[in-house]
């Protein structure tokens, strides 16, 4: 039952992704997305990761959309319904995705990634998404991972601090009108 | 002592080093370092001396090099080479350029640019030694280039005179055309015996000539293409005609030049390799042919010249003429024994004649006279020098100009006796034009006597280095006294020394010669101090050989017009090719093809960024096909 | 109780990948092309938890890699969408391929 519900997932998120590339209008492929971000996070909670699946929300659906959204209105572009969508390359690009398709399965098909050869089968026995009370002790592990400087990620932490810092300067500079 | 001399060429450079770098500002100071050094090389140099002399005279060839590249099959070494033609040269080169520096303090005083004027000096002797201990061709190739360029430096060195920038560009460039010759013959040695080294070279040609690996005709050509390069330095004919323009230099500059540093380089060097222009009579006789006609070409320019500097100038090439024609004579002692004694008393009439005109502030001898009786160190010790150039006993030049002719006369090169008369004829010339000279300038009237009544003796660091000259002058000629000859048992090439004829011998064999000489300075005197006859109306007379003597022989005209018509035709022609085949053709071709190519690789620059990463995806595509299958 | 392969959610971030690649090329408008990033960046993010949960063993790189990932692709979006907006105030459009001064 349960493994029908990743496969009803996994069913929705590739049928919006592919309404995210397709639909002629920009407002609906933004609402797609944010339908394709939910999957995703649906997909994370399903493999146990709670904290990530609320960050996924949080900032894909709750920041990430609602920022394409305010471009897509102060560019101007919803409603224009007769302009092209696709540029000239809509074919050679199916055979680009096509091709990395198939090297991607091959790739995947070729590896031993398969489930009999789990290396912590015994230990992740227990299903994702069984145990709600992992629940606190995926954020602190977590905290750990990142901050603790023997796990190694811990200047990379700060800089990414610096990064955003950066990006948000950076974002205001470029958006900003020319005063002239 | 010996194993320090590598600092007789180093001393001077670090003084060069020091004044260009710390004591420019400080006149003194500079002229005092370079003073300083040469010094330090003059004793060293006599110490060098004084141990070689007392060595076994078989062992009297001490060489040690350092490695400085080593390009195989080739090495390229810097070394030095004393023997007893190199001691020689040492003494010679550190004593008259110590002497000329110390005469520069006075004649250059008032010159804004003396510490730059006193680090070229440092700079040109420490090449001359360079180039003097080398024991190889590189190191003497180098030498010989960094002497070029300082002759440059220094005969440009009133470079705001027209006369002075044309005159240094004039001796750059023949000198180019002369150590062209001599570059490609030191290739053709590298390229052939695979070493620079001197002594190993005349190993190999030795053996080589012995057991005929190499013809005399090819020796022959290394040693003409090396005579190229001591043609343009030692200004023989045809390559004479920068040496008369060098003139424009500080007078100093002109006796460093003419006695020591620069036209010496191209005797010392053809003396260095004896080796290869002993092989074959060829070289010997186009080296004996050019120094005979050079002495005697010279000579008769001189006799019709007016500047006083000039004139010295056209006696420096007529004696190195002789040089030159002793050595290609087989006369190997008498050639380096006449460059030391005229490197005394040349110096000393370069020294004399800046006297004068430090005194004058005037070149032309018709604008002086009577000078004796303002001038009387100088005067005395100018007579000394005549004496001396003239060849009358026992002053130096009577006793190595007569070594050569005697050399002339018993060499067995062909037409030595026409060269031999030619060499007597000379002297003859010699004689005239010097008390010429020595007449018009010191005794008589005063002709301007504005400038005579200006006229003063040179303070003592001028007149200091005359008398040493003079006394020299007087006294190095003993050195090869008839039947003793220290000197030609100190310097000779092979392993027995030229025999030195006793005294009656040499009387015997020069009295023509010596007869001749007085006879000149008779007719000179009968010109030019009784005024029994009268030089104008002579000259009025012949004046078509006076015209051409004045000018001469229209040398300067004719290369003027070889380059104009011949040098620039040719060069037209190949601007044209240059012009429409290289520039045309090939370098705009080239640029013709580039940018058609670059137009085309260009259209796969469309600007258009998802272009591009669809590049990127279906690379990532390609390159995974191509590794894994 | 049956677990989902691992190989299963391999193949749905590669479906995913490959979308986003198809928006990132063949859309014109550039916030589309923006979404089409987003979309390869949550395939990516997938493959990280995946292969933590069944194959991490405890180690936490993966979840911090995705935590990297969010945080970088947020920025990302932040600093595009006012180049978009740039782009737009200088061309009057939200076209990539109106923004092609560099053709060589």
């Amino acid at each position: 039952m349960t493994q029908a519900l990743f496969y009803i997932l996994a069913g929705v998120i590739v049928a919006s992704a592919l309404l995210v590339v397709t639909v002629r209008n920009l407002f609906h492929c933004a609402l797609a997305l944010a339908l394709t971000m939910f999957g995703v996070s649906g997909v994370y909670l399903y493999l146990g990761w709670e904290f990530l699946a609320a960050v996924q929300v949080l900032i894909y659906v709750g920041a990430v959309t609602v920022l394409i959204i305010f471009g897509i209105m102060l560019t101007r572009q919803v409603m224009d319904d007769k302009a092209r969508v696709m540029n000239n390359q809509v074919l050679l690009s199916l055979l680009a995705a096509g091709a990395v398709a198939l090297v991607l399965y091959l790739v995947i098909g070729h590896s031993d990634f398969q489930y009999s050869n789990h290396p912590a089968l015994t230990a992740a026995a227990t299903a994702p998404a069984a145990e709600a009370s992992a629940y606190a002790d995926e954020v602190s592990s977590l905290a750990a991972g990142l901050l603790k400087p023997q796990n190694g990620f811990a200047f990379a932490f700060e800089f990414v601090s610096i990064l955003l810092l950066s990006a948000l300067v950076g974002a205001v500079v470029v958006a900003r009108k020319d005063p002239s | 002592m010996i194993q320090h001399s590598w600092l007789i060429p180093g001393m001077p450079a670090l003084a060069y080093a020091v004044i260009v770098l710390f004591t420019r500002r400080f006149k003194a100071l500079s002229a005092g370092i370079s003073i300083l050094a040469m010094a330090a090389c003059f004793f060293l140099s006599m110490g060098v001396f004084q141990e070689l002399a007392k060595l076994d005279p078989s062992a009297r060839t001490v060489s040690f090099s350092w490695t400085w590249l080593q390009i195989p099959p080739w090495e390229a070494h810097v070394g030095v080479l004393i023997d007893p033609l190199c001691a020689n040269m040492l003494l010679v080169v550190t004593l008259v350029s110590l002497l000329v520096q110390i005469y520069s303090w006075g004649y250059m005083h008032d010159d804004e640019r003396f510490s730059v004027y006193f680090s070229y000096l440092s700079l040109f002797s420490a090449s001359m030694l360079l180039l003097v201990v080398a024991n190889n061709y590189l190191q003497i190739f180098i030498g010989w280039e960094l002497v070029g360029l300082c002759s440059y430096l220094l005969i440009g060195f009133w470079y705001f005179k027209p006369e002075a920038a044309d005159a240094c560009k004039k001796a750059f460039v023949v000198n180019r055309i002369g150590d062209m010759g001599f570059l490609m013959g030191v290739i053709t040695i590298g390229m052939m015996f695979q070493t620079f080294d001197f002594a190993e070279v005349q190993k190999i040609v030795t053996q080589g000539l012995s057991d005929h690996t190499y013809s005399t005709t090819f020796i022959a050509g290394i040693a003409l293409l090396l005579f190229c390069g001591a043609v343009g330095k030692s200004a023989q004919f045809p390559l004479h005609v920068w040496l008369p323009d060098a003139m424009e230099g500080p007078t100093p500059v002109s006796a460093l030049i003419h006695a020591a540093t620069m036209v010496a380089a191209g005797v010392y060097m053809v003396a260095r390799t004896y080796t290869l222009f002993s092989a074959d009579p060829l070289s010997m006789t186009v080296v004996a042919w050019v120094g005979g006609f050079t002495a005697l070409f010279a000579a008769t320019i001189a006799v019709a010249q007016d500047d006083i500097k000039r004139i010295l100038a056209y006696s420096t090439l007529s004696q190195l003429g002789y040089m030159i024609l002793s050595l290609g004579a087989g006369g190997y002692t008498a050639g380096m024994f006449h460059l030391t004694t005229h490197a005394c008393f040349k110096a000393l009439l370069f020294l004399g004649s800046g006297s004068v005109i430090h005194g004058l502030h005037n070149q032309d001898i018709w604008k002086m006279g009577g000078l004796w009786r303002k001038m009387k160190v100088t005067t005395l010790t100018f007579a000394v020098a005549t004496l001396a150039i003239a060849g009358i006993p026992p002053f130096a030049g009577f006793f190595s100009k007569d070594a050569i002719l005697d050399s002339v006369h018993n060499s067995a090169v062909p037409g030595h006796c026409v060269l031999y008369y030619m060499g007597v004829f000379t002297a003859f010339l010699t004689a005239f034009y010097m008390f010429r000279l020595f007449f018009v300038v010191f005794t008589g009237e005063p002709r301007d006597h504005h400038a005579h009544d200006h006229a003063h003796e040179s303070p003592l660091n001028m007149t200091g280095p005359l008398v040493v000259l003079a006394l020299l002058s007087l006294c190095v000629g003993w050195l090869n006294w008839p039947g003793v000859g220290l000197y030609s048992q100190f310097v000779h090439y092979g392993s027995v020394p030229e025999g030195a004829a006793s005294i009656g011998v040499l009387l015997g064999q020069s009295w023509p010669t010596l007869l001749l000489v007085v006879a000149g300075i008779a007719l000179s005197a009968a010109f030019y101090y009784w005024k029994v006859f009268s030089a104008e109306k002579m000259a009025e007379k012949f004046r078509p050989v006076y015209l051409l003597l004045k000018n001469k022989y229209y040398f300067d005209e004719m290369y003027g017009w070889l380059v104009k018509k011949v040098l620039f035709g040719l060069a037209s022609i190949f601007h044209w090719f240059d012009e429409k085949i290289v520039d045309d053709g090939m370098v705009d071709g080239t640029g013709w093809i580039n940018q058609k190519m670059g137009g085309l690789l260009s259209l796969t620059q469309t600007g258009y960024i998802q272009n591009y990463a669809w590049v990127i995806f279906a690379a990532v595509a390609v390159i995974f096909f191509c590794v894994s299958f | 109780m049956t677990e989902v392969p691992i190989v299963h959610y391999l193949y749905l971030a590669a479906v995913l990948f490959v979308i986003g690649i198809f928006g990132v090329l063949a859309r014109k408008n550039a916030i589309s092309v923006l979404m089409g990033i987003e979309l390869m960046l949550n395939a990516v993010n997938i493959n990280y938890l995946a292969f933590a949960k069944y194959w991490g063993g405890g180690n936490l790189t993966g979840p911090v890699f995705a935590v990297f990932v969010i945080t970088i692709a947020a920025a990302e979006a932040a600093v595009a969408l006012a180049i978009v907006i740039s782009i737009y105030r200088q061309l009057k459009s939200a076209n990539v391929d109106d923004a092609h001064n560099l053709r060589g």
